[in-house]
């Protein structure tokens, strides 16, 4: 496969945003209330029009040894956590994905002006990006007949979030998405994901899990 | 060869793709393309004679990540990395026989230096001028012929980087800026918010690269030949990346980019070039397709335009109104809100403006006893951080206006100048040099004329004058002064026909400041309305105006659609019919009680209440009978896990807009002091939303916040510990990473505030982790936070 890096975009009505997980980012773990729904659906109306989803990615060949994974013979990442998750793969997607900065300004004006809207907004985006980043993989694993194993992103187990410089380089996401760092590393826009897919070995069967499944944080607060 | 006289008059080639050209040649993966300069410089020396040879008069330096921000490691300096660039492409001309600054001209390549400006990302303003500026300096110290900026997405950074250049050289500036499919940058300015911006702040020729092939560009450029008065250049990539056999090509050879830049510039564009995936070929194809075809002449644009960091707003047919309420001058509230420093109350006036129709928001923050420089340019950021509407910088203080200036993304309107040459003489530099539209004001020394001849005379003055600078009459809109029709009863008639003359005789944009004329009158809006309408029938382009006020706006709406100027009645529709909404869903909320609107989160009806409560009952029963009652309502089920955060905030806001209410009614000496805390997300952690939810908790349970803000320094939260006198400190933070600087925090304050609590929360907090960095308490969540705050000032 070559290795350029590529984008990708969709419209905001082809991603499904599963509003439950928006609602498990709140903590809310009964049936809303009917003015909390109405705000919802508000939030959601005016997220959906602001939202831009875009992605960048690059397919790298890449070598793991011991708890080392290096890609494309350029860079090395030391993880135990993702040389286990890349374990018997000779190749992988990296990629970051983006709802664009619309969405930043929406959660800040409304963080000055209203800030029940501005929690339900940032739940909203943290769940969309979900599912586009779904989207994407399913794209890629159409388009390039692949299987991916669960994705794995910075901040992960023991992948530290200093490793974004050269993941975020890697796929050219300042560039082709907008997607830039602060200097700790955080990635603006915040609603951003970026993260390692890698591609299964031929004949490797495919065991379903859920995203909490696969994940060992089991005291997490948003865990299903 | 001047070359800004050159690109006026001809097409100027300029080289292709650099980057994907040298990864072509072996540049390791990975490896910053600027170390190749020293690293590998016959590579770059022989790219740069290809592209001469093919017949590019401008080379592009091997600079465009040479920022100090964007240095990956020490290998090399900055200054070796420029140098070196620079004595590459001079060498490469002198290999070829040809003479640098006659034949071939060599451009200093500038490209985004990676990091987004705040308010979206954590990069101030002045650092990003300030690291463009030492790139730019080498630059032309090393022997640059002119500046390239090149592959902007966003405005602000654009900005920065073109001041830069106009403050640390004389050198020629080119900015091209890239965009996306749907035709926007990527922080979402529109072509012409662009064009308006860039041409401005003074850049010698504008355009588009990278981003999109040159099919998709033609749309673009088009626009940009439209709109913009000085040079256009057009750099495609070669298409877009495909792979064919597992290698990656470019979709459009050079043949087909060839026809299609002979098509582009025959639109009017005049620099023709290329970006990522094009080579010396496509130059040649290019140069070979269009060498015969004359560049078109450059049409002046004469259309007033205006812009924010999105949005431009063009003064044509239909009237532009400018929302004057962020004015002190006769507003109670607003002068208070200024004297504490409130700025959401001025944030609430800017997005209902737009809501109601504003087009542009005038800014004015002048008070005697506050400082307006910094005033100015704080609630410029802040309006700027909540609205895209295009600002109206409103100050009679040359220096607030010029702080305000340097720091506004987009290009704004300035209030004002006037005829007396001291005010021509302050102002007119700032517009040459930041850019704008500025209100020029018909009075001078001699004061306000009489007669609509001698006002007229004193707009022909002041446009006369700004052409002296080179600004031009777009960029001039003339406000002929409405004066109170009760004192003169000629004085409207003058207006008007001043309005009149201005727009037929001088061809001039106007204003008016329309609320005036009704002054010492009864049931102003009345006249006003009406003022209003006779302005617009006879040229008024904009109106300063209440936005708010529904005879105005009904006055506003009517003439658009009478005019033809509001297509299928849309705009008078919506306001028409929006307007009965209002009315049902209000007669609907008549029988609630406070206790109910604050439980259920309806902000308006609680404050609605919370007033006719007043009339009958006592400002602090209210409160403790009533609103307390219900807030501690909602907290406790909260805590019992049957209401969830959406709904504990929503009645927050609700309780905060009836107390807003209740206030309204308490005299000064009935407040008694409140507890002070502080709060802050700690250094290297931009997350505030959380620490935002526990501020208006407390806030809404009597504690005054004392909000630092996100990203903040150890030093800076002790800083306040001690200047506040306060005892209790909040801390938040997102990410394990930045759990280290709360520790550090927490360490200062108790060495140095030993007296000081501190309690922490945040998502990755955990008691353990509270426990370990020393916190005094952790709280799970923002209702915990008050309730430790209560037990904290019980003791």
């Amino acid at each position: 496969m070559d290795k350029a890096v590529r984008t990708f975009s969709v419209n905001s009505d082809k991603v499904n945003i599963d509003v439950d997980l928006a609602l498990r980012f709140l903590r809310v773990r009964k049936e809303p209330d009917d003015e909390v729904k109405a705000m919802l659906n508000s939030c959601l109306d005016e997220f959906k029009n602001a939202v831009s989803y875009k992605a960048s990615y690059r397919y790298c060949d890449i070598k793991v040894e011991n708890d080392e994974v290096t890609f494309n013979d350029s860079f090395t990442l030391k993880s135990e956590k993702l040389s286990k998750n890349l374990n018997k793969c000779e190749g992988a997607f990296i990629f970051t994905a983006t709802t664009s900065v619309a969405v930043d300004r929406l959660i800040r004006k409304y963080m000055e002006l209203q800030l029940s809207r501005a929690v339900v907004i940032d739940a909203i985006g943290s769940s969309a990006i979900e599912g586009f980043c779904d989207l994407l993989c399913e794209h890629l694993q159409n388009e390039y007949k692949v299987n991916f194993r669960p994705r794995f992103s910075p901040g992960y187990g023991d992948l530290s979030v200093s490793t974004q410089p050269l993941i975020l380089g890697c796929c050219d996401a300042s560039r082709k998405v907008g997607v830039t760092l602060t200097h700790n590393n955080l990635m603006i826009p915040s609603k951003s994901v970026s993260a390692i897919a890698g591609v299964r070995p031929k004949g490797e069967v495919c065991e379903h899990h859920s995203r909490c499944e696969n994940c060992d944080k089991t005291n997490c607060l948003y865990r299903e | 060869m001047d070359l800004r006289k050159y690109i006026k008059e001809n097409l100027l080639y300029i080289d292709g793709g650099l980057g994907s050209s040298l990864i072509k040649m072996g540049l390791p993966s990975g490896m910053a393309p600027e170390k190749w300069n020293i690293k590998e410089p016959q590579n770059i020396v022989s790219l740069h004679k290809s592209y001469i040879e093919a017949g590019a008069m401008v080379l592009t330096t091997n600079t465009f990540g040479a920022n100090e921000l964007k240095l990956e490691d020490d290998e090399y300096t900055l200054d070796e990395l420029i140098k070196s660039a620079i004595d590459n492409a001079k060498k490469a001309i002198e290999e070829c026989g040809k003479t640098k600054g006659e034949d071939v001209f060599i451009g200093l390549s500038v490209g985004p230096c990676g990091k987004l400006l705040k308010p979206l990302g954590d990069l101030d303003f002045e650092d990003a001028v300030s690291a463009f500026s030492k790139t730019i300096a080498l630059g032309e110290q090393y022997g640059a012929d002119l500046i390239i900026i090149e592959t902007m997405s966003d405005t602000y950074e654009a900005k920065a980087a073109l001041l830069a250049a106009k403050e640390s050289c004389d050198l020629p500036v080119f900015v091209t800026v890239a965009y996306d499919e749907n035709k926007t940058l990527m922080t979402g300015a529109s072509p012409l918010a662009v064009i308006a911006l860039l041409e401005g702040l003074g850049a010698d020729a504008i355009g588009i690269n990278c981003g999109l092939g040159p099919h998709q560009m033609k749309e673009i450029a088009k626009e940009y030949v439209k709109y913009s008065s000085i040079p256009v250049i057009v750099s495609p990539n070669a298409g877009m990346p495909k792979s064919v056999n597992g290698k990656t090509v470019y979709d459009v050879d050079a043949t087909e980019f060839a026809s299609v830049m002979k098509e582009i510039a025959g639109y009017g564009v005049h620099g023709l070039g290329g970006c990522c995936g094009t080579t010396p070929e496509y130059i040649k194809a290019t140069v070979n397709a269009t060498k015969d075809i004359k560049a078109l002449k450059i049409n002046k644009n004469t259309d007033t335009v205006v812009s924010s960091y999105t949005k431009a707003v063009a003064f044509t047919n239909t009237p532009v109104i400018v929302g004057e309420r962020i004015n002190p001058t006769g507003k109670k509230k607003l002068k208070e809100a200024l004297r504490e420093n409130r700025l959401d109350y001025i944030l609430n006036e800017a997005v209902s403006q737009q809501d109601k129709g504003a087009k542009v928001l005038d800014i004015n923050v002048g008070l005697p006893e506050i400082d307006e420089v910094k005033m100015l340019t704080d609630v410029v950021k802040a309006v700027q951080a909540v609205s895209d509407l295009p600002l109206q910088l409103d100050s009679s203080d040359p220096v607030a206006l010029e702080q305000a200036m340097r720091i506004y993304n987009g290009k704004p309107m300035i209030n004002s100048v006037n005829g007396k040459q001291s005010s021509m003489d302050a102002v007119f530099p700032l517009v040459k040099k930041y850019g704008g539209v500025v209100v020029a004001l018909t009075l001078d020394e001699n004061g306000i004329p009489e007669t609509a001849d001698e006002r007229v005379k004193i707009a022909e003055k002041i446009i006369a004058e700004a052409s002296k600078y080179g600004i031009d009459k777009k960029d001039i809109v003339v406000d002929a002064l409405a004066m109170a029709v009760s004192s003169n009863k000629e004085s409207a008639k003058t207006t008007i026909n001043s309005v009149k003359m201005l727009t037929e005789q001088v061809g001039v944009n106007t204003i008016l400041g329309v609320s005036n004329i009704s002054f010492g009158l009864p049931n102003r809006e009345m006249l006003n309305s009406s003022f209003l309408t006779l302005c617009f029938e006879n040229g008024l382009s904009s109106a300063i105006m209440n936005p708010l006020s529904e005879k105005m706006m009904e006055a506003y709406y009517s003439f658009c659609a009478l005019k033809g100027l509001d297509d299928n009645f849309l705009n008078y529709i919506d306001f028409a019919s929006g307007n009965d909404d209002v009315k049902t869903a209000n007669d609907k909320r008549a029988d609630m009680t406070l206790d109910f609107a604050i439980e259920k989160g309806f902000k308006d009806n609680a404050y609605e209440i919370a007033l006719t409560l007043l009339k009958t009952e006592n400002p602090l029963d209210i409160i403790n009978d009533k609103i307390i009652p219900a807030l501690n309502k909602v907290g406790s089920g909260f805590e019992k896990n049957t209401i969830f955060l959406p709904q504990l905030l929503m009645s927050a806001e609700a309780a905060k807009s009836a107390f807003d209410a209740v206030k309204t009614a308490i005299v000064e000496s009935d407040n008694k002091s409140s507890d002070k805390i502080i709060l802050a997300t700690v250094e290297g952690d931009i997350h505030d939303i959380g620490k935002n939810i526990v501020k208006v908790l407390l806030q809404n349970y009597g504690f005054e916040v004392i909000d630092l803000g996100k990203d903040v320094k150890p030093e800076t939260i002790l800083n306040a510990v001690l200047e506040h006198n306060v005892t209790l400190v909040g801390l938040s933070a997102l990410m394990t990473t930045t759990v280290v600087a709360m520790e550090e925090t927490i360490k200062l304050l108790s060495v140095k505030a030993p007296h000081v609590k501190t309690v922490v929360g945040g998502a990755v907090l955990t008691q353990e982790y509270a426990d370990m960095i020393g916190a005094s308490h952790y709280a799970k969540d923002a209702m915990e936070t008050v309730r430790y705050a209560q037990t904290h000032f019980e003791k």
